[in-house]
This record gives C-alpha cells, structure tokens and sequence, in this order.
C-alpha cells in the first residue's frame, strides 16, 4: 500500500477485512508471508487500530479511557477534541450513546498519534455532523503523511474520503481501484447484489 | 413462551451446576446444609416463617429492580409478568419446600401470591450513577481501583474511617482493613478490552510485574499508616500487624494475577474463585498461606501464558512475520 494515502476495503460480509486487519494489528499470527513497512518487518507499534465493535472498563470515565495512552511528540488537546466531538469525558462510558462510544475509541486511536491508521467501520453509529468531521479528520491524516486503512459498508463514505480502494472476496484483494474507477466499483457491487436479491425481495415482501 | 423460558431456565441451572467442579459442588452442598438447617429450625414457629417470608419477598421485590434482562423479557414477551413470576417460584422454592414440612402452608401460598405480585413491579429506567469521584493522585493505569471506588467509593470510605477509628479498640482496626481488601477483591472481576491492555506497548511479564508493583504499592500507603499507629498502640501485637501485611500482599497479588490468568477481553471473571477465597480466610488462619502462595505462583505463570497470546506483539524478538 502506498504510503501518506487513505486506502478503503471493500468486501461482502466473510470476506476477511476484520481478519486482514487483525493480522496487521497481529491479533492473528499469518499462517504465511509477511507484513512489511519500510522495508522491515511490521511492528504493532507502528499501528493504531480502531475495532468495529468498541468497549470500556465498567464505571471509567472517557477521560480515563483518553489517560491511558500515551499522547503522540505533537501532544494530544483532549479539551479540544472534546468540544469537537461534543463528548461528556466526564460521565461512565455507560451511558454513553453508540456514536459516543465511537467517537470516544477513536479519539483513544489518535492520540497515540502512529504513522498507520487503521479504522474498521469507523462511520458506524456516527451522525452526519461527526461523519463529516471524521473526513476531515482522515484528510488532514493524509496531509500529515500518514497511511490510512478504512473498512465501510457505506460506499459513500469510502468515496468521498479514499484515494484507493481494494475489493477483497474469500480473503484475497481481488482488484484495486483508483478515483477514477470508483464508479466502476460500486457498479460492479450493487449490479451483483441487484440481480440476485431484487427478485427474492418482490417474492418476500 | 413461558415453557420455553423455563426449560431455558433449567438448562441455565443446570449447565451452572455442571460447570463446578464436584468436589467444590460437594463442599457447597455440605456449607448449605448448614444454613438450610438453620432456616428449618428458625421457621418452626409462625414467628420465624412470617420473618423469613418478609425477607425473601424484599429480596425479591430488589430483584426485580435491578436484573439486567428486564428489558429484553418486556420487549419480547407478551406477559412478561409470567416469566418473573416463574424465576421467583423457582428461587422460592426451597424455602417453600421447608415452609410445607413445617406445616406453614398458607405462608407459602402467600408467598407465591407475592412472587405474582413482585412480577407486576415496573422498573424505572435508570442511568448508571457516576458514583463517587476517584483521588487524582491514583495513576490512570490503576483504573481498576478508580472504577472500583466509583462503584464502592461509600463502602470502601466507610472501612477505612473504621479502621481509623477501630485503632481504640485491639483487633477492630485489622478486621475493618480486612473487609476492605475483601471488597478490593471484587474490583480485580472483569477483563478489559484489548485496546486497553495494549495501550502501554508492554509484553507480558513486565506488564504483569509493573501492575503488581503498582497496586501493591498503592495498598501499603493505604494500610501502612493505619498499621503503624496500630503498632504504637499496641506493640505486642507486632507479630499480628507483620502476618497481615504479608497476607494482605498475598491476597492483592493474587488478586491481580487470577485476573491475568483467566483473563478473556470484556467478559467477567469467574475462575479462580476458591483460591481468592480461600486467601481472604487466610488472614484469619494463617495456616491457608502456603496455600495462597501456590496459587499465586500458579497463577502468575498462567497469567503471563494468557498474556503473550495478547501482547506477544510487543516482544523485544517479536515481528509480524513468519
């Protein structure tokens, strides 16, 4: 993957981007090959990964969850982001709504401040508001040299912010597109699911 | 429905049963006979029975307020009220079993009046009170005991102003530092999510010693003052004041350690609960220590075991390679 560029991942349900991403975050041995950056073997260290699914230690605080990691050499304003975000850092992550939870994790993703990305279903849960202030967010990565990984079942989302995107299916990247074949993409996805499914749906409902 | 949830509800009784080991299953059996002996002597008499049967429907009315699947069995079920009403007869039901022995018959017909009763009872939607405020000087990577004073703050406050205040009287101050690490127990229960765990970028075992190191630290600022007046007050109590030091390090390692070695992301602990009990006795008995002491050393090999399988990534050796 090119570098300093926001990469997305497509792929239907079972396909393997979870597993792709927690091989590079080594959640999960390889069976084979490796993972490379720069020339050398891929570190965990390198990585900030954020999962689909976001949890909390019972009764901590956002701003516990934001203490315990480190910030990056260019500091971490977490009044900032909190006014941004308009996130309660104050209150138990209980009564946190499903965007906050989001929003919280992924602040717990940037703080650390590593030069890989990694973002699974980041969009999810989210409002327009924080959608649109989490691509600017993966654009002003970008400017910053960093190399980005998005997976979204919205195609969208991955449109708007992405300068590539990689279909995988059975667990291998089967095609990469450009900009200028996103069209082609979402073709390609939505031709398949509109000739299988729009039939059964007529029958079904 | 409702057969279906209580053929659900046995097969959850019994897979917890099975899940015991049996010699723990027969040393349970063998601790609530005691009890149960207890509640039959005590119901003999009108007196006793109307007593225990107030009791039991407090507990449950509480129950009702507080279970966490009230919800989902509201959402889903048409009467929910059934289903309560079943789970209630069913926990009833030994003390029903002694109340018909007893010839107390009508008190059992009211109590399973009550059960139906207790399972019409709304539960208010509530959100998780905050709690008390943890000190600023306990460190953020000490986040067990900072939710565990949001959770217990009162408690824990309480049984450390007693052991204060228990120093005018021998043995009262130890026993109130006693109940406290009891409580400090309870706060080791739950694995966090991996993010957490990796947020430091530690492999295992130092991982492991730096969190030992932390709380046993953090335990000794707390004890150590009391224990000191403790030893002023009442020198010849010397030796007592060093066996509870070490006993109470004993436990707070175990603690932590049992926790690593069963450790599994955001689910609740549950294994390891005989040794944590049987160190929280150990305080009054000291012969359980070596005990203790094998299990720690048991544990903390199985906690840097599970540990790797989680932080191998940050191995000195370690690299996402083959």
């Amino acid at each position: 993957m090119e570098s300093g560029k926001i990469h997305g991942l497509v792929g239907l349900n079972g396909a393997g981007k979870t597993t792709l991403l927690n091989t590079l975050y080594a959640f999960i041995r390889p069976s084979e090959g490796s993972i490379c950056y720069n020339e050398r073997p891929l570190k965990r260290r390198d990585i900030a990964y954020l999962e689909a699914e976001n949890y909390f230690y019972p009764y901590m605080t956002g701003r516990e969850y934001l203490n315990l990691f480190p910030a990056g050499k260019n500091g971490f304003e977490t009044d900032s982001w909190q006014q941004l975000f308009h996130l309660p850092l104050d209150d138990i992550t209980e009564n946190y709504s499903t965007g906050m939870r989001k929003k919280l994790a992924l602040l717990g993703v940037l703080k650390p401040d590593k030069p890989i990305v990694v973002l699974d279903e980041p969009f999810n849960g989210l409002d327009l508001e924080s959608a649109h202030i989490l691509t600017l967010i993966l654009q002003q990565l970008r400017e910053g040299g960093k190399t980005v990984l998005v997976t979204s079942h919205v195609f969208e989302t991955l449109t708007s912010s992405c300068d590539q995107i990689h279909h995988i299916d059975h667990g291998i990247i089967s095609h990469s597109y450009s900009r200028e074949q996103f069209g082609m993409l979402q073709k390609l996805l939505y031709s398949t699911i509109e000739d299988q499914a729009s039939d059964q749906i007529k029958k079904l409902i | 429905m409702n057969s279906a949830f209580l053929r659900f509800r046995l097969r959850q009784s019994g897979k917890f049963i099975r899940e015991i080991p049996v010699i723990y299953l027969v040393v349970m059996v063998g601790l609530l006979l005691i009890p149960g002996i207890a509640l039959y002597q005590f119901t003999k008499d009108l007196k006793g029975s109307l007593i225990i049967a107030a009791i039991l429907l407090a507990l449950l009315s509480l129950l009702q307020l507080r279970r966490k699947d009230y919800r989902f069995i509201f959402l889903t079920e048409e009467n929910g009220w059934k289903v309560f009403s079943m789970d209630y007869f069913l926990l009833s039901l030994p003390i029903l079993i002694i109340l018909l022995v007893n010839s107390f018959w009508y008190i059992a017909l009211a109590i399973i009046a009550g059960c139906i009763g207790i399972s019409f009872i709304k539960q208010p939607f509530h959100r998780t009170k905050k709690g008390m405020e943890a000190p600023g000087w306990i460190p953020a990577e000490a986040f067990e005991l900072r939710a565990g004073i949001r959770q217990y703050g009162g408690l824990l406050l309480i049984l450390y102003l007693s052991a204060w205040i228990g120093l005018l009287l021998p043995f009262a101050s130890l026993a109130s530092l006693w109940f406290f690490t009891v409580v400090l127990s309870d706060i080791f229960r739950f694995s966090e999510p991996v993010q957490i765990l990796c947020a430091q970028e530690r492999p295992a075992n130092k991982f492991l010693h730096r969190k030992l190191f932390l709380y046993l630290k953090l335990s000794i600022y707390a004890i150590i003052p009391v224990c000191a007046i403790y030893m002023l007050l009442y020198p010849q109590h010397w030796w007592l004041i060093l066996t509870f030091l070490v006993g109470v390090s004993l436990n707070i390692a175990l603690f932590i350690v049992n926790k690593y070695a069963h450790y599994l992301p955001n689910t609740k602990i549950t294994g390891g609960q005989v040794p944590i009990t049987t160190a929280v006795i150990s305080i009054f008995l000291p012969v359980f220590s070596p005990v203790v002491l094998f299990f720690l050393i048991k544990y903390y090999l199985a906690a840097c075991r599970n540990l790797t399988i989680y932080l191998y990534a940050y191995n000195p050796e370690s690299a996402s390679r083959i």
